[in-house]
């Protein structure tokens, strides 16, 4: 299979640094659309500030590289002005779950039709790998040199408790399972939330204890736990929460919802 | 044949990593833009050369999917 099927070859090598999850994040996601035979032609990215956020500058198609923490804004709008489009929205933890906070709940809230891609990398790492939402609890980065003293954000959670449709987690360490979930997520309505952890050596794993790429692609592997193993395990929502904070990330499907959608519901 | 395009390839060394055969080792040489790019040493053990030897489809691609850069392709597949 050719690689560059919907990004610009022209704009290769990307800026991204050696080993950084975003990367992989990218294949992943080319796989599913082709995998899903969707049309580049009807298809809109959009995207707010940050290296992840980037990506929607990468892809053939039309884009809207908006303002930090602002994508899910202008993609609502966009949705609206053109319902037969497949938006598709590139975010990080910062863009999504610090400086757009607010409007991830909302729109997850409204179930409103689209496709959420968040690459968290745990930092925010465009401007040099400062503490984000998202950042673990004493782990280290460049303004928490003592350690992280905040508890993170789960966006998974948050994006399921909201009302979002279908929301899966996996991490870069998961390439063919982010495959199969992002192509699950493509067909179906509503607010679909893919969160996919991905390694930023270059800033967090430096400061972490795991700078090379491999060390922080194994550190993905061994902190993440599948949903299904915790209930095997016989652990609740509670101890879900714990194990975020204690070291654990949850991946797997974490809703799959048929909620009426937005615009099925201003179409009735 | 898997190949390495050295234009793209970081040297993240992740493809060596991921590949359950093995089928990758360090490298030794530094491409222009400055990294070491592993070698394709073993594609014998690839276990998609071999599913395609038998006419299937890929199953693995582990490693052309984690690598971050789109550097690896396998020029056996056709399209
Ligand atoms: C209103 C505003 N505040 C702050 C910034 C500076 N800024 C640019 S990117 C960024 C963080 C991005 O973090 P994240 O979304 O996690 O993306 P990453 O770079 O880690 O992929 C910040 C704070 C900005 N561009 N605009
Ligand atoms: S397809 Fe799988 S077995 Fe073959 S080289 Fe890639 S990772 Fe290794
Ligand atoms: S995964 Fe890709 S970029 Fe990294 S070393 Fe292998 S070929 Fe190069």
């Amino acid at each position: 299979m050719e690689n560059f099927q919907i990004y610009r070859e022209d704009r290769w090598p990307h800026m991204f640094c050696p080993g950084c999850g975003i990367g992989t994040v990218m294949s992943c996601f080319q796989r599913a659309f082709l995998n899903k035979g969707l049309d580049l032609d009807r298809t809109a990215f959009v995207s707010g500030i940050g290296c992840s956020s980037r990506l929607a500058g990468y892809v053939y198609a039309d884009s809207l590289h908006t303002t930090h923490g602002r994508a899910l804004a202008f993609a609502t709008g966009l949705k609206l002005a053109q319902k037969d489009l497949e938006v598709v929205v590139f975010t990080g933890d910062g863009d999504l779950g610090s400086i757009g906070g607010n409007h991830f709940i909302q729109a997850c809230r409204r179930n409103m039709d689209l496709f959420v891609v968040c690459v968290n990398n745990n930092n925010y790492g465009m401007t040099g790998g400062q503490v984000s939402s998202t950042t673990w609890h004493d782990y280290l980065t460049t303004t928490t040199p003592k350690g992280n003293p905040e508890y993170p954000f789960d966006l998974s959670r948050v994006a399921a408790t909201s009302g979002a449709n279908y929301v899966a987690r996996y991490t870069t360490a998961h390439p063919k399972q982010l495959v199969r979930v992002i192509e699950e997520g493509l067909g179906k309505k509503g607010l679909r939330f893919i969160e996919a952890w991905a390694a930023c050596p270059t800033y967090y794993g430096r400061y972490n204890k795991m700078a090379s790429p491999v060390e922080h692609t194994r550190w993905l592997k061994e902190n993440s736990i599948h949903i299904e193993q915790m209930k095997v395990d016989g652990k609740t929502a509670e101890d879900d929460i714990d194990l975020q904070v204690t070291g654990k990330v949850t991946i797997g499907v974490l809703r799959d919802a048929d909620r009426m959608s937005y615009l099925e519901a201003i179409q009735r | 044949m898997k190949i390495i395009n050295k234009d793209y390839c970081k040297g993240c060394q992740i493809c060596v990593e991921v590949c359950p055969k093995k089928v990758y080792s360090e490298g030794t040489e530094i491409s222009d833009m400055g990294y070491l790019v592993p070698l394709v040493t073993n594609y014998d053990k690839c276990i998609d050369h071999n599913q395609i030897k038998k006419g299937k489809k890929p199953i693995c691609e582990l490693c052309i999917l984690s690598c971050p850069d789109q550097a690896i392709i396998d020029d056996s597949y056709g399209d």
